[in-house]
Formats: C-alpha cells, structure tokens, sequence
C-alpha cells in the first residue's frame, strides 16, 4: 500500500491518463480507441530513440563518477577549471533533489550562491536526452536551446548573488540552517541512483555526512572554482584568455 | 526507422563498443542500468503517449493555438511555464509532449518554455530544497528559473 503510493506519486500522470481514458470511453468510445491507436504510433516511432537514450544514461551512470569530475576538474587550471566546472552541472545525473546533500556540503565548504545556482542551472541540460531532443525537433532547435541553457547559468548565477545579498551565505553557513534538513536527505539518497548519493551514508549525522563530501570535494582546483565570487571568476576568465599567468590564490574570498 | 534512428543507434553501439573496450564490466552494469531505468520510467511514457493520442483526437489544432499558439504572444510560453513548473516527471518525457505541442500549431516559445521549465524550475522539489537551502534561496532559485524559461522560450521564439 505503502509501495502504491509511492510509485503513484512519481506516476501521477497514469491515474489521471487512465481516468481521462475510462471517462473517454464512457463518453465516446471511438474517441479513446483512436486515442489508444495514436500513442502506439507514437511510442513505435520513437522506441529507437528511447533505446538511445537509455543506453546512454546507463553508460553516463557507469562513467561520470565523482572520482571522474574531479579527476578532470583537477587537470586544468584557470579558464579550463573555470569551464569545466560549469559543465559539471551538464553532466550530473539523477534528479535535483539527489543532488542536494551534494551542492550543500561544497555550500558549506565556502561555494557562492551563485555557483551553486550555476551547477542547478546547468543540471537543467540533459546531455542523455539530446538525440530525442535532436529525432524531435532537429538540429536547430535543439543546439539553440542547449546553448541558452548553458549560457543561462551565467545570468542566474549573479542575479541569485544579487537576489541573496552579500549577508546571506554568511549567515546560512553560520546558522546550519541547511542541515535541518538531513531527514530529507537520509530519504532521498536511499532512492537516489546516481554516483553521488550512493557515496553518502544512508544514516549519518550532519557532520559525518558533510565531511564525507567535502573531503571528496576537497581538491584544490574544486575549492578554487568553488570558492570564488563570480566578479573574481569573470575577471579571472578574461585574465585567463588574454593570456595573463595569474595565482588563483589573491581572488580567494575565504 | 528514419535515416537519424539508424545515425544514432550506429553511435549508440559504437558508445557501447568503446565503453566495452575500456571495461566489459561497467558496460555490462551500464546496460543492467539503463534497462532499470527504462522500466522505471516506462509506465509514466505510457502514459505520456496515452495522453498525447487521446489530445490527438479530442483537442483541435485550433484549439491549441488558441493557448499556446503565437497570436497569444507573451501569454503563450507563460501558461506553458505553469504548466512544465508545475508538473514533474522523467525529463524525457517532455520532449515528446512538446513535438505533440509544436505540430498543433502551438508558439515555438511556448514549446521552448515548457521543455526548459519542466525540468528546471521543480515546484514539487521546494520543500526539499528549503529544507536544504532555507526558503529565500530556493524561492529565488524557482522564482528565477520560472521567469527564465519563459525569456529563453521568448528569445528562442524570436531567433527560430
């Protein structure tokens, strides 16, 4: 019964299908037969598609670790670091709130709002899903709508450090505030799929659990792409591209 | 099976291959992984393509762009942003929605804007997220998000 729930509450949208279909039927039956016959159609067409997608999300699952981003967001340093830790967003995996006992420990490890908002933003872009997005709604669409995607989290980022105010990382770390909340997290990760949640420990006190990340979390290139504002990140950038050699060190915030 | 289908299942098996090459164990569990999430997700498409087929042939093109469709400007991609913010499901799921959406006449903005919100505003995650973040972020965070996939559909509808 408890199961029941549960799977109805991801699968929301088969009751109120099934309803619709029940009282299309009491209504007008041929209607719910075409019905019927055209998500068929549809399903067939794009069951190859489907295929892909799957097998790359099982390869993304298997390949993009923690061990992986990191190992990669060690070797380079300045503009790369900076780049590649905006595509970490892109390639994450599972769903948002999997990913949160993660983006609050680098939170409590120093990270600015805004780059927190950046990862979550750049979450959005699911490189999986992009031969359905491209079968759908060809190259186009699809390259613009990524592209945007990915430039959007350079937009929100500031605007969230704008809409927080300098004040409030300060005292979100200080009051612990985001760790009220590790009976959600205890929840999720058990249902949690991903690389991410299955590192944390399933019943843990907030300090074991934050150690846990942030030790994984600790590599110099990731604490110096966490731990810069974003004014010091973009001027870091443009220093970087025009070719100054530079100590990431002097733009630490903490 | 169209001439893309065959483009990317080719890439797709050369993905596999490659991934087989560097480690015939991973790719194994990839593939236990990828059925598993398959079928979790299964009965919410079934559902998906249920619903676009009854859409099919109880809703008029017509009758789509009058809410979705261009001549409804601004209006368009913001109820498609209620709509993407509010519901939650696998994000693939949407994509299949949003071509349904597009052949019937509805705004290109509008489709852009469902397809960004769907996955990135995340109205059934707040309280988590609150519980993690405290309300003012995750609020911004929505609040943000929730306007931005209305401008990216926007500016996606002016550029396509």
């Amino acid at each position: 019964m408890k199961r029941l729930a549960k799977w109805s509450k991801t699968n929301w949208l088969v009751w109120a299908v099934a309803a619709a279909y029940v009282f299309a039927a009491a209504t007008r039956p041929e209607a719910a037969a075409g019905g019927g016959i055209i998500g068929l159609q549809t399903f067939g067409e794009l069951a190859a598609t489907l295929v892909t997608v799957f097998v790359i999300v099982g390869l993304f699952q298997v390949w993009v670790t923690d061990d992986f981003i990191m190992k990669h967001l060690g070797e380079g340093s300045g503009f790369r670091a900076l780049a590649i830790g905006a595509g970490v967003g892109t390639i994450i995996h599972g769903p948002l709130v999997g990913i949160f006992p993660l983006l609050d420990a680098l939170f409590a490890k120093g990270a600015r709002a805004g780059v927190i908002v950046a990862i979550v933003s750049t979450w959005a872009i699911k490189l999986p899903m992009i031969p359905l997005e491209l079968r759908l709604f060809g190259w186009q669409f699809t390259l613009l709508r990524e592209g945007l995607l990915f430039a959007s989290a350079f937009v929100m980022a500031p605007l969230m450090d704008l809409a927080l105010g300098k004040e409030w990382a300060r005292h979100h770390r200080a009051t612990g505030q985001g760790m009220a909340g590790i009976v959600t997290p205890v929840r999720i990760s058990s249902r949690y799929s991903g690389s991410i949640a299955q590192r944390l420990p399933t019943m843990s006190t907030p300090k074991s659990l934050v150690a846990r990340v942030s030790n994984d979390r600790s590599s110099p290139a990731m604490r110096r792409v966490m731990s810069h504002s974003w004014s010091g990140v973009a001027s870091l950038a443009m220093m970087t591209a025009s070719g100054h050699n530079m100590d990431m060190k002097s733009h630490r915030t903490r | 099976m169209s001439g893309t289908d065959w483009a990317m299942l080719a890439v797709t098996a050369a993905a596999v291959g490659f991934s087989a090459s560097r480690s015939r164990e991973k790719t194994m569990r990839a593939l236990r992984v990828a059925l598993k999430q398959f079928l979790n997700v299964l009965p919410f498409f079934i559902a998906v393509f249920a619903m676009i087929g009854l859409f099919e042939v109880l809703l008029t093109p017509a009758q789509i762009q009058g809410w979705l469709g261009t001549g409804q400007g601004v209006l368009a991609p913001i109820y498609a942003a209620i709509l993407g913010g509010l519901a939650t499901g696998p994000p693939a799921a949407v994509f299949p929605l949003g071509q349904y959406l597009l052949t019937q006449h509805a705004s290109i903005a509008a489709v852009a804007t469902l397809l960004i919100a769907w996955v990135a505003v995340g109205t059934v995650t707040l309280p988590a997220e609150i519980s993690f973040f405290g309300a003012r972020f995750a609020l911004s965070r929505w609040a943000l998000a929730l306007s931005l996939s209305v401008v990216l559909g926007l500016v996606m509808g002016w550029l396509l």
